[in-house]
């Protein structure tokens, strides 16, 4: 389940999952007609009603999560309908914690609303895919809530990473419930009460369209790392997921704007040059398709050797300049490794889920047709 | 030879007095009992002791021909005795009559196809054939009720234990019901207040009375 | 440990009763024990206050301290011995595993070995950290926030700022509770009278979710009728915010001081 206790995640983590949790709520709320609260009141009951009901999984059993059916009846109003299921959950029952709930609602809403989107997309396209497309919604739900609980993990601490994978492991039965389940109660709901399923798709489309346009942008994000040794400078450009950016323009600029270097990163992505003063060397990298990055080396990391641009630096200035030398190497690791798990793992373990499920799912109802 | 023994039943909710009190009862084949009682005398809760969905807190429980305790010994029991409900808006939940109607026969492990062929049959027997692909929840009272009773009786039970079946019905619902369960050979216990309808059905009655069961003599 | 006064609030609700002998998702539980007359916003603030010094400590008997004062609460607040702890032991399964494995994952000083693996003593020791900050919150959350009728609840997190519209939400929601898991209950039970049972298989997932799926219809089909009715009675789009008066009286400041005292030791033993 997707209930995280308290004392698990660092401060950072919990703090993250506030805002985005707040956010949601507020954009959901603001959307939300107040003749709908009985509605979405409704949905919320179901999602705490749905919490008690067990699916034996070969030995073990599961929960249903519920997310993917709720984000394609409610899409933003989500937010609010998970948030107070999970309040009378902590309060009741005692399910997750108090501070985690920001992290709790994040985990579930975000990728409920983004059902939410999608759904309300494809239903508008194609109608007749409805039921197909909330199949998928039910195990996307779980996939990326569970994908979510991972992360928000892994933040919190190397330690975590096995529990982490275990979460995602042990949460593939579920997908696969989840996406029959939703496939059914949504097909209920489009023959029942046609037309409550995938309001409001025009807005959704818009947003959608901006959402997967900016994705690729974000997919090529330029990242540009520089170091120092003596009063040589070298680093190197790449993109997320760790490509080697070759051939990109590089400019260092002194703090007053003037340039002071103008090269082109080699097959490596790599670059280099020589200080010539002690001053701040701002470096900048530009793609062919707009993507920048930036990159200051701060004169105190430079030696002292070099002459102008800075006063004579105090001890406690050089004792810095000299840890920065040689953490940096360690930072750029970090962040290497960093933004390559977003995103290869993000998008490509969604897509690969999704896609998985997807075909699984096509498959088993044509099964049902010919019979 | 008994399709149901009861003996010595007792049974309270817990946050109440006793419902049944040492009740004992016994329906043979091809009998057909009306039990009459008054509102809250505890009819609906014999029925779902006979069916396990309830078990007494004293008594026992004998259902063709053998004893019954355990939850596996009553999946068997549901299997071959069908309750068809007060309020048919608790039975049925499926999109379309056809799957509701198809719902039981594959618990009983039959495959898609032959849950259908069953299904279409007994709307066939019951006059409703072409409400297959009717939506459930957008039929009327009468409807519904006549759906319900397909679908207890795709399972082909043994007994049908009905829980007020006129109520709410039309008068042309009420005689087409009527006349359906005239022509059907199971054994029948009938929760009713339609003296009129009890009167063309019931061979016997047994009143509920103070938690035990009583023939009029 | 025995608490008397054996208080309403039922375990997790049992499935399958029928009317009589349904079991209330959330009887009225207010009243009970000394907790019972604190006004709900200072037991909603410091609850809050409570759980971010808990989770702020790394220190082990600052936790353990912290989990006494919870236990005293609970006390206080009369809450029934073994659905609380059933409550408190009910972590999510993945949960259990990220503390389980914890002593394996953190590298540190070898400190007891098992199934060929080697834990280590900063292992064992986050684990523990981690389980007395999750039981510390929730078993405080219960009987500080919990034990509250959760009618109260809502007006107390109005008053403290909540936005209108999610407090009406919120209040919509525990009306409808009850509701709902009657109604569930009311069809799970036919569906078992009809054989059903839960298995590994399509059949179940899909007959399932015909079962959420018609319990939404129903439910919105009854949340219009509500809407109508509000209508009826001149509803025109705004729910007017709810003001209740406030309770803040001496109990309330004796209680505030009683739990700044509780932080201030907390801290000290850090």
């Amino acid at each position: 389940m997707a209930h995280i206790p308290d004392g698990i995640l660092t401060l950072p983590v919990l703090l993250a999952g506030a805002a985005i949790g707040a956010g949601g709520l507020a954009i959901g709320l603001k959307r939300l007609a107040p003749e709908r609260i009985p509605q979405v009141a409704v949905l919320s009951g179901l999602l705490f009603v749905a919490a008690l009901v067990h699916f034996p999984v070969g030995p073990s059993s599961a929960h249903l999560i519920l997310n993917g059916l709720i984000g394609i009846s409610l899409g933003w109003a989500a937010f609010p309908a998970i948030f107070v299921a999970l309040v009378l959950q902590a309060v009741l029952f005692g399910f997750g914690g108090l501070l985690v709930l920001g992290v709790n609602l994040t985990n579930l809403a975000v990728p409920a609303a983004l059902c939410g989107l999608a759904f309300n997309a494809v239903i508008k396209a194609r109608p007749a895919w409805g039921v197909a497309a909330a199949g998928a919604a039910g195990a996307f739900g779980v996939a990326a809530s569970m994908l979510m609980v991972a992360l928000s993990l892994a933040a919190s601490g190397r330690e975590f990473l096995v529990a982490a994978q275990l979460v995602l492991v042990t949460h593939l039965p579920v997908m696969a419930i989840e996406a029959a389940f939703t496939a059914a109660a949504a097909g209920l709901l489009l023959k029942v009460r046609p037309g409550f399923l995938g309001r409001g798709a025009v807005a959704v489309v818009v947003l959608a369209a901006t959402l997967t346009a900016a994705g690729p942008a974000l997919a090529h994000k330029l990242t540009l790392f520089a170091s120092t040794e003596g009063n040589s400078v070298s680093g190197h450009a790449y993109f997320s997921g760790g490509d080697r950016a070759q051939g990109v323009v590089v400019t260092v600029t002194d703090p007053a704007g003037a340039v002071l270097h103008r090269l082109t990163t080699d097959a490596q992505g790599a670059f280099s040059f020589t200080a010539s003063s002690r001053a701040d060397h701002r470096i900048s990298v530009e793609g062919d398709d707009g993507h920048a990055a930036q990159f200051t080396i701060a004169a105190t990391e430079l030696p002292d050797t070099l002459a102008p641009g800075a006063p004579a630096p105090d001890l406690q200035a050089m004792i810095d300049a000299s840890l920065a030398r040689q953490l940096r190497p360690l930072r750029e690791q970090l962040a290497a490794t960093h933004d390559k798990i977003w995103w290869h793992d993000v998008v490509g373990g969604l897509g690969a889920i999704i896609g998985f499920f997807g075909l699984a799912y096509g498959l088993s109802a044509r099964k049902d047709k010919k019979s | 030879m008994s399709l149901f023994r009861l003996e010595g039943i007792h049974f309270a909710y817990p946050s109440g007095a006793p419902v049944l009190n040492g009740a004992h009862f016994a329906l043979a084949a091809g009998e057909r009992v009306a039990l009459s009682g008054a509102n809250g005398s505890g009819k609906t809760t014999l029925f779902h002791l006979m069916v396990g969905l309830l078990r007494p807190q004293a008594g026992t429980i004998e259902a063709f021909g053998a004893p019954r305790a355990s939850e596996r010994d009553f999946k068997e029991v549901r299997a071959k005795a069908g309750l068809l409900f007060q309020d048919s808006d608790d039975q049925l939940f499926c999109p379309t009559v056809i799957e509701d109607v198809a719902f039981g026969p594959m618990n009983l492990g039959a495959s898609r196809a032959e849950a259908r062929a069953v299904a279409v049959r007994t709307l066939a027997e019951l006059g409703l054939t072409d409400f297959e692909d009717r939506i459930t929840h957008k039929l009327s009272g009468g409807q519904k009720r006549l759906v319900a009773l397909a679908t207890v009786l795709a399972m082909q039970p043994q007994v049908l234990l009905l829980d007020e079946p006129t109520n709410g019905l039309d008068h042309d619902t009420r005689a087409r019901l009527t006349a359906i369960l005239q022509g059907l050979p199971q054994a029948m216990m009938i929760v009713s207040h339609d003296g009129d309808f009890i009167a063309r059905l019931a061979t016997r009655t047994v009143a509920l009375e103070g938690g035990r069961l009583a023939s009029p003599l | 440990m025995s608490l008397p006064h054996a208080h309403s609030r039922t375990a997790r609700p049992m499935l399958g009763g029928e009317a009589h002998g349904h079991a209330s998702l959330h009887d009225d539980c207010e009243g009970h024990g000394p907790i019972g007359h604190l006004d709900p916003r200072t037991r909603l603030v410091a609850a809050g206050l409570f759980a971010l010094m808990v989770v702020s400590r790394d220190q082990i008997w600052p936790l353990v301290l912290a989990v006494g004062l919870a236990l005293a609460a609970a006390l206080l607040a009369r809450l029934r011995v073994l659905p609380t702890l059933r409550r408190m032991l009910a972590m999510d399964g993945f949960m259990v595993a990220a503390v389980a494995l914890l002593p394996f994952t953190v590298p540190g000083d070898p400190a007891f070995s098992a199934f060929g693996l080697t834990g280590s003593g900063e292992g064992l020791h986050q684990a523990a950290l981690i389980l007395l900050k999750a039981n510390a919150v929730v078993l405080m959350l219960l009987a500080l926030v919990g034990s509250m009728n959760t009618i109260a609840l809502g007006h107390a997190l109005a008053r403290l700022g909540l936005p209108c519209k999610l407090v009406q939400l919120f209040l919509f929601t525990v009306r409808y509770l009850d509701l709902l898991h009657r109604e569930y209950a009311r069809l799970r039970t036919a569906m078992k009278a009809r054989a059903f049972t839960m298995g590994t298989n399509r059949h179940t997932w899909q007959s399932v979710g015909y079962l959420f799926g018609m319990l939404m219809v129903r439910s919105l089909e009854r949340s219009d009728r509500i809407l109508a009715a509000m209508r009826l009675r001149g509803f025109d789009g705004h729910f007017p915010c709810l003001e209740e008066p406030s309770r803040f009286g001496r109990p309330d400041g004796l209680f505030a001081l009683a739990s700044a005292a509780s932080v201030v030791l907390m801290m000290s033993q850090g």
